[in-house]
């Protein structure tokens, strides 16, 4: 069992897109054990709509998607004041190198490895929440 | 029409001119010289010739004077025979009809009286009243022949009077009549201008076609033409001069027999060369036009021999200039310039040969280029397809595996879903199997990448230490599940930031690693980086089972191990060691092994010390696309549940 608290993201909005709907049920599911409340788009589009909507405590998307990517979406966050300090977070596919260091150069504050397993998807994600101070200060150990 | 063309192009045929002015001058200093020579020649000629025709034509005239003064002389001598008067008196009678140029005879005694006298005319001797002062008769009368200068009759006929002394010591006097003579004279004729006259010794004009000159007492004793023919009266005398009458002439003296009397013959020189003049005339014309004919006859060989020869090879040679190379020369002559044609066409098909030769090479090698063109095209769009091929796979081979170890993984940590005891086993397996095929689908993907030229070595800064500690991080657990011991040590010397490719190195070390724990069962495996100056290492020693040394041949190779038996002993792809090899490669590193079997394998890859260009260049936060502190916080994080991180 996880040391992870079930309750670590109680209370938490978060959106989810990714054009794949096994990684996207995936990273729901996940999320929603540790009580996140999560809003999944399946596109670049959806997931603007959704996170101006919501205005979720921070973002996770897949790079590459139909129509409106991942790239697409970065920057129209990063264009529109209210929601451009709402961290975004990549999720890259592992094979593609150099995406990673792109995705931060474009805005994201930072990326997940794909393959998302119980284990290291919250570990990583875990890893990356700490260091940016006004959620980790809502984390619930 | 060749000399037109000389004159009209005569750059364009110099050679030919040069020739042809040669000739022409040769040719016509010769037919001057020629026209010289003949000139005298024709000219000797006609002088002989006339000559001959005046000796001819004054011949009867003279033989004629000469007949009449011996018979005359006779005459007188029969006379001086006769001993009386009737004798003499019978004598004139008989003969005097014999003698029609004696006009009178006069016969005197030693006292000058006339004893006999008869004439033919008119009496003018007989009628003198001085005979005895009369020169015939005192010159006689002492002894000596007389022969008197021109006298005229009162009719204006002119005479000669001739006298001699008889035995009886009287004279006989006579009167001859130059009418005969003259007549004979004027009787000479021959060509248009050819007429003769008659001197005495002392070059008194006896007779002449013109009377008038008689008449007029001409004299003619101190002219050249008479000079020498009176000096040498015998031999006879021949000269072009101009005579008394001032005509230039051509004249020849004669002497009359039986006399010292001279005829002259003339003949104007107009007449007597203008056969002569027509013929030279003639012949220079005959000349001139004989030389032109020459000139053209000349001119027609060299055309024929030379210069349409000559002709025909500068056109060959235009068109071999003009690349031309199929023209060839038809000159069918064994002579020099037959020679030079075939030779010349020998050069030309030698030379087309060569072009073509050239030609065929240079139509191949565009073939090979258009050839190796088309393949490297073919081979750009070969690896295109490849590489979008392998991106596609990639992509469509780990999303399914990723869902199948992302929903694996929830169900074995129990997020909210119990399994039963057997069904997480059989869920492990699933884990198990479902990694295995990532690894190797990883690994086949990476290596078709690599043969494909898709992976691109791009150096950057990278800090040694945390390399090291990231690689012995994605290890750790696996070595804690074997429970051996996972050292890493970096030389006392190593560089702080080294330059290198990390996705390289990380493919080489994890699969270095990888390997050793895998063959070891008990035992330690030792990660090491060393430095050597100029390059440097990554070592990875283990206490494994090692490697035969026959089979050190071919571990590098795909999908092979140290035999079948390992395979189902220690699992993996068998591809690790290929790619450790082709990236080491890739890096202009070598790979080398030390092992024995049962003592262990120290796998060594050296690596060339990259030079830094720009250290900008090498920012770890960007490459590791973390910030430095996090492997910090990571293990802080983690220090509290170490498990986490081990499968």
């Amino acid at each position: 069992m996880p040391k992870i608290p079930p309750d670590l993201l109680a209370e938490w909005k978060i959106v989810v897109a990714d054009d794949e709907d096994d990684s996207l049920e995936l990273a729901r599911y996940i999320l929603t054990f540790y009580g996140a409340n999560v809003h999944t788009a399946v596109d670049g589009d959806d997931a603007f709509h959704t996170i101006d909507r919501v205005r979720p405590h921070f973002v996770i998307s897949d790079l590459s998607m139909p129509v409106v990517d991942g790239w697409a979406l970065i920057q129209r966050l990063k264009e529109t004041p209210e929601l451009r300090d709402i961290p975004v977070i990549a999720l890259t596919a592992h094979a593609i190198r150099g995406d990673a260091d792109r995705a931060i150069a474009a805005g994201f504050h930072n990326y997940l490895t794909k393959p998302l397993t119980a284990d290291t998807f919250m570990d990583q994600l875990v890893s990356l929440l700490i260091v940016i101070p006004e959620l980790a200060s809502l984390l619930k150990f | 029409m060749t000399l037109m063309n000389i004159l009209r192009k005569p750059r364009n045929y110099s050679l030919r001119r040069q020739t042809l002015t040669l000739v022409a001058l040769i040719a016509f200093a010769l037919i001057a010289a020629g026209a010289l020579t003949l000139s005298f020649v024709i000219g000797a000629l006609e002088q002989t010739t006339w000559r001959a025709r005046q000796v001819e034509a004054s011949a009867n005239a003279s033989t004629f004077i000469g007949g009449v003064m011996r018979e005359i002389r006779l005459f007188i001598n029969t006379m001086s025979a006769a001993e009386s008067i009737r004798n003499f008196d019978e004598i004139i009678t008989e003969v005097s009809d014999q003698y029609p140029t004696i006009s009178e005879v006069v016969i005197v005694n030693r006292d000058g009286i006339i004893r006999i006298a008869r004439a033919k005319d008119e009496t003018i001797l007989a009628n003198a009243f001085d005979i005895q002062g009369a020169a015939w008769f005192t010159t006689a009368v002492e002894g000596s022949s007389y022969l008197s200068d021109l006298h005229f009759s009162p009719q204006n006929i002119p005479y000669l009077i001739i006298s001699h002394p008889l035995p009886s010591g009287g004279v006989i006097g006579l009167r001859v009549g130059m009418t005969s003579f003259a007549d004979a004279i004027a009787g000479i004729q021959y060509g248009e201008s050819g007429a003769a006259y008659l001197v005495d010794a002392n070059g008194q004009l006896l007779a002449h076609p013109d009377f008038a000159l008689v008449a007029a007492n001409t004299r003619l004793g101190s002219r050249v033409e008479l000079v020498s023919a009176l000096e040498q009266p015998d031999s006879g005398w021949s000269g072009t001069y101009q005579n008394f009458l001032g005509h230039d002439v051509l004249g020849t003296s004669v002497l009359v027999p039986n006399t010292r009397w001279i005829v002259v013959t003339e003949v104007d020189q107009g007449e007597a060369f203008s056969r002569g003049r027509l013929l030279l005339l003639l012949l220079g014309i005959a000349g001139v036009l004989g030389g032109v004919v020459l000139l053209i006859a000349i001119d027609l060989l060299l055309r024929q021999y030379i210069f349409m020869p000559l002709d025909g090879l500068r056109e060959g040679t235009r068109e071999v200039i003009r690349g031309n190379l199929n023209h060839r020369v038809l000159i069918t002559r064994n002579d020099e310039i037959g020679q030079l044609a075939r030779e010349f066409n020998m050069m030309a098909q030698s030379l087309r040969e060569g072009r073509d030769d050239l030609n065929k090479n240079a139509e191949a090698l565009r073939m090979a280029r258009d050839e190796a063109l088309t393949a490297s095209q073919a081979a750009h769009e070969n690896v295109r397809l490849k590489s979008e091929f392998l991106n596609t796979m990639s992509h469509e081979l780990r999303t399914p595996l990723n869902a199948i170890e992302g929903f694996t993984s929830i169900l074995l940590s129990g997020m909210g879903v119990e399994v039963s005891p057997e069904a997480h086993g059989m869920l492990e397996r699933i884990a198990s199997n479902s990694k295995r095929l990532i690894q190797l689908i990883s690994a086949m993907l990476d290596l078709s990448r690599i043969e494909a030229g898709r992976l691109e070595i791009t150096p950057v800064q990278l800090s040694p230490a945390k390399l090291i500690e990231r690689w012995r991080v994605q290890v750790e657990a696996q070595a804690a599940a074997k429970k051996l011991k996972l050292e890493t040590v970096i030389a006392p010397d190593f560089p702080t930031l080294i330059m290198g490719d990390e996705d390289g190195l990380t493919k080489i070390a994890s699969n270095l690693l990888g390997n050793a724990i895998k063959f070891t069962a008990q035992g330690s495996v030792t990660l090491r980086m060393l430095w050597h100056g100029t390059t440097w290492s990554i070592q990875v020693q283990d206490t494994g089972i090692g490697i035969p040394t026959d089979a050190r041949e071919y571990i590098f190779e795909e999908f092979r191990q140290v035999d079948g038996s390992f395979k189902r002993q220690y699992g993996g792809t068998g591809l690790g060691l290929s790619i450790v090899k082709k990236v080491t490669n890739l890096m202009n590193g070598q790979i080398t092994v030390e092992s024995s079997l049962g003592g262990g394998s120290t796998f060594t890859v050296t690596l060339p010390v990259i030079p830094a260009v720009d250290s900008s260049v090498g920012n770890p936060i960007a490459l590791t696309g973390k910030p430095p502190m996090n492997i910090a916080q990571q293990e802080t994080v983690y220090a509290e549940n170490p498990t986490g991180l081990t499968r």
